[in-house]
């Protein structure tokens, strides 16, 4: 597996940028990562991502009509510790970055323009609401992590959407957007020369557009989670439950958090995935047809693994899921022949999957954006994971789990 | 390069291999319902891999083989998609993992179908529960809801999802196997994109005895020219945070290849990026809708336009819809808008050349349909001309809302 070129950029205000080398491909990707998110303290729930919104709104109306001009595209997400804002064209490279940059440093918030997006943001959230499962995602969380932002919705509620102001925008932006807590990314075909000249021109825009201020310190706050177990019904024909695991901090047991998620999701894809038998074993008493979702997350808030599924038996799949959980990785001689066995096809799986990314422009860029503010490195952790033996894996995630909370949520069928 | 229905791209960018079988047959209810059974049973196991974790571990051993089995339709025909998506063996470098090895799974899992009991069973229970689980979704189940309506006379197009899952609760396990049969003799061709294309070639020749490779994969007529013959409007409550509006024209008169490109470029100049005419209208001054989406189903002579919306203002945006269209039809089209959906259309389709399945997917459409045309040449010469004529030719037929 060759890895592509990345060039790096750090300038004397904190800001930095990177350059990824991807040739042969069209697309030309430009974008700038916030390290604020959702989950981050400090801010009425939903601000990070209605800032996301409404950074697009400048003096002169929506910043997006000058990137469709440049016939580039341009979109943003917010996640619970990011902000993402990026841009994809053919060409212009060089004005999409100033662009870019405008978007970011020149925030236009007034009344009017505030009240204009609180009814969109919240069609936004009943897009999500409508989604059966949101409910019992929004219970795990809640039950997971109480009364910190984690607990609520990315975009917020709809009496916290409809209590952002101009003003509480402005703070949140001053406090967030500034040249140590923001990096840039591009990727695409570009020449040496090309290379050279965005580095230049980014140095200028951040001069130009960015504070210059320090990190800022996130504070852990008490979340008050109560750890409860949800159950409601619904008009639907099949019910869904979640299973949710608040995990320990990662950095106990390894130094690198991404590590230690892929190390997790490995152990949960063996214990409950489809290749392992336990799956099968459920299959054959009627509990479940269909594979598992499993997700693992790490915040600053907090680390949490949710598993999802439907079943017309849900509260014996969710009763099956944590037993199983709480059995040891390696019980039998036997059953750490089958975990060592499947630990070694996932570590092929996750090559597989760092070498899928070069492929994707788009993904790969965000990838490395926000991996690199995390202060990780994807090639380093799948060699790491690759040298990793069997042993030292279940031993950190045996006692991951060991430490963990585990709640349940039902939405039963109400027919 | 090319060999009977062979095509294999040569892979000079990527670190990954596509490759697929598709196998086409006419859109009936019975034969989408069939289709869905197949495939979900030989996405779970195979004759080789009779369980799903040892077909899953097959998978995974070959660094993750992405193999996917649907069906997709194309109009009046139904394909049935058999993909794989994998990483090419110099990434590796390992003595085990050839395009030999890598054929020789695609092609079991294919062509020896798991027809256990327990196999058949499974696969059952799954596509009830998935069709459960899609139904539950309102957007899906507005959308289902609007096509049976729309085809409610013609009702083997009808099915957008799975098929009727009455017919799947009464298959026969001998009625499956008679249908996989009948497969082996439908029209079927075999495209992909890798380093190695010639050797591909020779090994989807070696390895694919069982689908007939000799007969041509392209139809004269692929359109579906059923139009509702009254205009249906229906309004249901069920007291939903967000309502669901479905709006439908037909189009019949979209024969040539320029046209099919008109009718995506009106979908872009409506609902395509943050200029477009419904994105500023109903999202930016309504503040009703987060999304808005049109799109044009040129092979069902369906422009569907649908959104999620604030119940309070499902009215005024429906009328906004309509008010739009006419004003296409009218000529009363914005210049500016109208460049930067054009810019936005070049650009999805060169950017979309950056990704394997869709330059897989172009040649499928090409062998499918016969038409080569330039697709980017087409879109870099269409006028406002031609797309208020295209909008001419549209006639409001459906309104299906959900709130």
């Amino acid at each position: 597996m060759k890895e592509p070129k990345i060039y790096s950029r750090s300038y004397k205000s904190g800001f930095s940028a990177q350059i990824i080398e991807m040739p042969g491909f069209n697309q030309k990707f430009f974008g700038i990562v916030v390290d604020f998110g959702s989950s981050d303290e400090n801010q009425i729930p939903g601000s990070a991502h209605f800032l996301e919104h409404k950074l697009f709104a400048k003096r002169n109306g929506d910043l997006s009509m000058s990137f469709e001009e440049l016939g580039a595209g341009v979109n943003a997400f917010t996640s619970y510790n990011e902000t993402m804002f990026y841009a994809s064209s053919l060409d212009n490279s060089i004005r999409v970055t100033e662009l870019l940059f405008k978007l970011v440093g020149e925030p236009y918030f007034t009344v009017e323009n505030v009240a204009q997006e609180a009814p969109i943001i919240i069609q936004e959230l009943a897009m999500y609401q409508s989604e059966p499962n949101w409910r019992v995602n929004n219970a795990l969380m809640s039950n997971l992590f109480g009364t910190s932002n984690l607990a609520q919705d990315i975009a917020g509620t709809r009496d916290s959407i409809n209590s952002i102001t101009p003003e509480s925008l402005m703070q949140v932006y001053r406090d967030n957007y500034t040249t140590s807590n923001m990096r840039f990314v591009a990727a695409g075909d570009f020449s040496q020369n090309a290379i050279n000249t965005i580095f230049r021109d980014v140095n200028k825009l951040q001069e130009q557009y960015l504070s210059v201020a320090e990190k800022p310190k996130h504070k852990s706050q008490p979340d008050n989670a109560k750890f409860k177990n949800f159950l409601a019904a619904a008009d639907i024909q099949v019910p869904i439950f979640g299973v949710g695991i608040k995990l320990p901090d990662f950095k106990n047991f390894l130094a690198s958090n991404d590590l230690t998620q892929i190390l997790l999701e490995i152990m949960l894809e063996s214990k409950l995935g489809a290749a392992g038998p336990w799956l099968e074993q459920q299959r054959q008493k009627n509990i479940l047809q269909n594979p598992l979702q499993i997700v693992v997350n790490y915040t600053r808030q907090g680390n949490f693994a949710t598993i999802f599924g439907t079943s017309n038996n849900p509260q014996k799949a969710v009763k099956a899921i944590i037993d199983e959980l709480h059995q040891p990785l390696v019980q039998k001689p036997e059953a750490a022949n089958l975990y060592q066995h499947l630990f070694d096809l996932q570590k092929k799986d996750w090559l597989a999957q760092s070498i899928r990314l070069f492929n994707n422009v788009s993904a790969f860029a965000v990838e490395y954006a926000e991996e690199s503010i995390d202060g990780e490195n994807i090639f380093r952790n799948i060699k790491d994971l690759q040298a990793m033996g069997f042993d030292q894996y279940s031993e950190i995630t045996t006692e991951i789990l060991r430490n963990s909370q585990i709640v349940s949520g039902i939405l039963d069928s109400n027919k | 390069m090319a060999n009977d229905n062979i095509l294999i791209l040569k892979n000079e960018q990527f670190t990954t291999a596509s490759l697929g079988c598709f196998l086409r047959l006419p859109l009936t209810k019975h034969n989408l319902a069939f289709a869905s059974l197949l495939t979900k049973m030989q996405n779970n196991s195979s004759e080789q891999f009779p369980t799903i974790a040892q077909q899953l571990q097959t998978l995974d051993e070959h660094y993750n083989l992405q193999f996917e089995a649907a069906p997709q339709l194309f109009g009046n025909q139904i394909l049935i998609t058999y993909t794989l998506n994998f990483v090419e063996p110099i990434e590796v470098l390992d003595p085990d993992y050839t395009y030999d090895s890598v054929f020789n799974i695609f092609a079991e899992i294919i062509q020896k179908p798991n027809f256990s009991n327990d196999a058949f069973a499974l696969a059952k229970r799954q596509l009830l529960n998935d069709y459960q689980e899609i139904m539950d979704n309102p957007v899906n189940n507005a959308m289902d809801q609007f096509f049976k309506a729309w085809y409610s006379d013609e009702p083997d197009y009808a099915y957008g999802f799975i098929g009727p899952i009455d017919d799947i609760k009464e298959a026969t396990i001998d009625q499956l196997k008679e249908y996989a049969k009948h497969l082996q003799k439908v029209p079927a061709e075999i495209i992909g994109i890798g380093r190695d294309n010639e050797q591909m070639i020779e090994l989807s020749q070696q390895y694919f005895t069982q689908v007939n490779l000799h007969h041509a994969i392209a139809v004269n007529n692929l359109m579906i020219d059923v139009v509702p013959k009254q205009v249906i409007e229906k309004d249901v409550n069920k007291n939903l945070p967000q309502a669901q509006l479905f709006i439908g024209y037909a189009n019949t008169k979209q024969t040539s290849y320029r046209e099919k490109i008109i009718g995506l470029l009106l979908a872009q100049y409506l609902a395509g990026d943050e200029s477009s005419v419904l994105f500023a209208k109903v999202r930016e001054s309504l503040g009703a809708a987060y999304a808005i989406e049109a799109t044009n189903f040129s092979s069902n002579s369906i422009f569907l336009i649908n959104a999620g919306l604030d119940p309070e203002k499902v009215d005024e945006a429906k009328k906004i819809i309509q008010t739009e269209i006419k004003n296409v039809q009218n000529g009363n089209i914005d210049q500016e808008v109208f460049k930067k959906a054009k810019k936005a259309l070049v650009r999805n389709e060169l950017i979309g050349n950056d990704r394997e399945s869709f330059r897989v997917n172009r040649v499928l459409y090409r062998e499918l349909t016969g038409i080569t045309g330039d697709r980017l040449s087409l879109i870099k010469r269409s006028t406002i001309s031609q797309m208020q004529d295209f909008a001419r030719n549209l006639v409001f037929k459906e309104s299906y809302c959900v709130k």
